[in-house]
């Protein structure tokens, strides 16, 4: 049963409550009594393992598959708000011939490409591509972009429907470690200027620990979820199934890795 | 019908001063592809998008066993061949849809189904010269009503992918993300596949069952090598379908070939010199 119910006066910093999700596909059950609230204004990350259900939840959230329990948006105060999503990629052959302009353009017109751009709208994307300080891409190919450069294309073209809530599967995935600081920390400008709610999916522990304010670990449900200090030894190892440790980087940072002591 | 159409065909045969300029035939055969080629180019650009080459291949190969049996049943085999066309599209679509297995080998399953049954069909009967029609094409055979047909719904089809291409393109990059901006995937998928399922049928009638994919793929195609933006490949395909369809029907009356092989082959021609350019750039 799909049930999107909104406000109802609950805590105003909670952006979305999430009760007793379940999601079942092909008779394989892939979340289950899944109950949490992700803080309004904020960055949350969920974590797990590979096939831990992440994603499914990134879904349900935007309502494009069937689940049972409630999902209640508490952002603003009627109906379902905006959401923003950055897919993980994009699938197409190297030979495509689509351009940046040519991408963003489709989000926003409805008119064929084939018809020409309008002014407008070559002025907005211009303006999307700014936001994220990818100004002078339009005229590329997506099949040439870097990981770094698609991702922040992505970025801006859920950017342009002004969300309210911001979901990115893995945003980190195909990108570099320069490229990966950069993203994030753009990310972070971008939601204190927008006082966005943003939510990520990461395997990146690294990039958990240094950009969340708020963690879920999940495996088909919720093992743990809290502040950063949520990341503990005994936690990881209810999420993962084995010891996962974080350690201090040279520079400073923690990291995390796993260790093969039973 | 023929009072409507003759005196716009005897209006062009006097300002053309060529020999095939005066026979009513050709110039229904050059009307009808003016509307099948851009047709073809237009959904190719998808089909290419889509990865749905073999896919189309199945629907216009499995329109032979529709053909065998209007053949056997003795009704008009057009009729069949839409029906089979439809049938094979919409069988593959649902087990694909209900089957762990990838598309390719359902596609395959399927397509070997109805051609084993169109050959099983096409053995009780001697006479098979009917069959040649719809295996190579016979646009020069094409009449007036045809035309009419082919124009109208030609017309609806342009003007519907037109709507759909921004969505289409999205929905072929991350069917997730065109979903999460309010696009109805499964009903355009699904739509989709029914007007390529159409056209398939409607353009074996012009370039006969065995080649309407290159129809579709080999613009597509030589479009890409070339074209730097999506306009450019629209564009492009539409050319390129355009020029080698009206080459195709006027060669073949100067060489005495057939016209779809003919139109294929100029295609081919295209895709052969994009190929080369698209290297060396």
């Amino acid at each position: 049963m799909n049930r999107v119910l909104q406000s109802l006066g609950t805590a105003p910093e909670t952006a979305i409550e999430i009760r007793e999700l379940g999601v079942t596909r092909q008779r394989v059950e892939i979340l289950k009594a899944v109950t949490l609230s992700i803080p309004l204004g904020k960055t949350t990350a969920i974590i797990g393992p590979n096939g831990a259900g992440k994603t499914t939840l990134l879904l349900a959230l935007l309502g494009l598959i069937p689940y049972t329990g409630t999902i209640r948006f508490h952002t603003i105060g009627e109906g379902r708000p905006v959401i923003g999503y950055v897919p993980q990629r994009l699938e197409f052959e190297r030979g495509l011939p689509c351009t940046v302009e040519d991408l963003m353009s489709v989000g926003l017109s409805q008119k064929p490409l084939w018809l020409g751009k309008r002014t407008v709208i070559r002025a907005r994307v211009h303006d999307g591509l700014k936001r994220v300080g990818a100004v002078g891409l339009e005229n590329r190919l997506i099949g040439t972009l870097s990981g770094g450069e698609l991702q922040r294309v992505l970025l801006a073209m859920a950017l342009e429907g002004h969300p309210h809530i911001l979901l990115l599967d893995e945003p980190t995935a195909g990108i570099d470690a320069p490229g990966e600081q950069l993203f994030c920390d753009l990310l972070s400008d971008i939601q204190e200027q927008a006082k966005l709610t943003v939510i990520l999916i990461s395997h990146d522990l690294s990039v958990v620990s240094h950009h969340a304010q708020h963690v879920i670990c999940l495996n088909k449900t919720v093992c743990c979820s809290g502040g950063l200090n949520t990341l503990t030894e005994e936690n990881l190892l209810k999420t993962y199934g084995l010891h996962m440790q974080l350690y201090p980087h040279s520079h400073g940072h923690p990291l995390i890795h796993p260790t093969m002591n039973p | 019908m023929e009072n409507f159409f003759h005196p716009i065909y005897a209006f062009l045969a006097t300002i053309t001063p060529f020999e095939w300029a005066q026979f009513d035939f050709v110039w229904r055969a050059l009307g009808a592809m003016m509307i099948i080629a851009p047709l073809c180019a237009v959904l190719g650009v998808h089909v290419v998008n889509f990865r749905l080459a073999f896919f189309s291949d199945a629907i216009s190969h499995s329109t032979f066993a529709g053909v065998a049996l209007g053949i056997f049943l003795g009704v008009n085999p057009l009729v069949t061949l839409i029906g089979f066309g439809i049938l094979a599209g919409l069988a593959i679509t649902l087990v694909k849809g209900r089957s762990d297995l990838s598309s390719d080998t359902v596609i395959s399953v399927i397509l070997s189904t109805i051609m084993a049954l169109g050959i099983t069909v096409l053995y009780a009967q001697k006479e098979t010269r009917n069959l040649e029609v719809y295996l190579y094409g016979t646009v020069l055979a094409i009449n007036d009503g045809e035309l009419l047909l082919l124009l109208v719904l030609g017309t609806f089809v342009f003007g519907v992918m037109g709507f759909l291409f921004n969505r289409l393109l999205l929905i072929s990059l991350n069917s997730q993300l065109a979903a999460s901006r309010g696009i109805a995937v499964r009903t355009l998928e699904y739509g989709f596949s029914l007007i390529l399922a159409v056209v398939v049928t409607l353009s074996i009638r012009i370039i006969g069952l065995f080649l309407v994919t290159a129809m579709l793929v080999v613009p597509a195609a030589t479009a890409r090598n070339l074209a730097g933006g999506m306009a450019g490949l629209f564009w492009i395909s539409l050319f390129c379908a355009l020029t080698a369809g009206m080459t195709g029907i006027l060669g073949s009356f100067y060489w005495d070939t057939p016209v779809g092989a003919t139109t294929i082959l100029i295609g081919s021609l295209f895709f052969l010199l994009s190929w080369l350019k698209g290297r060396k750039a």
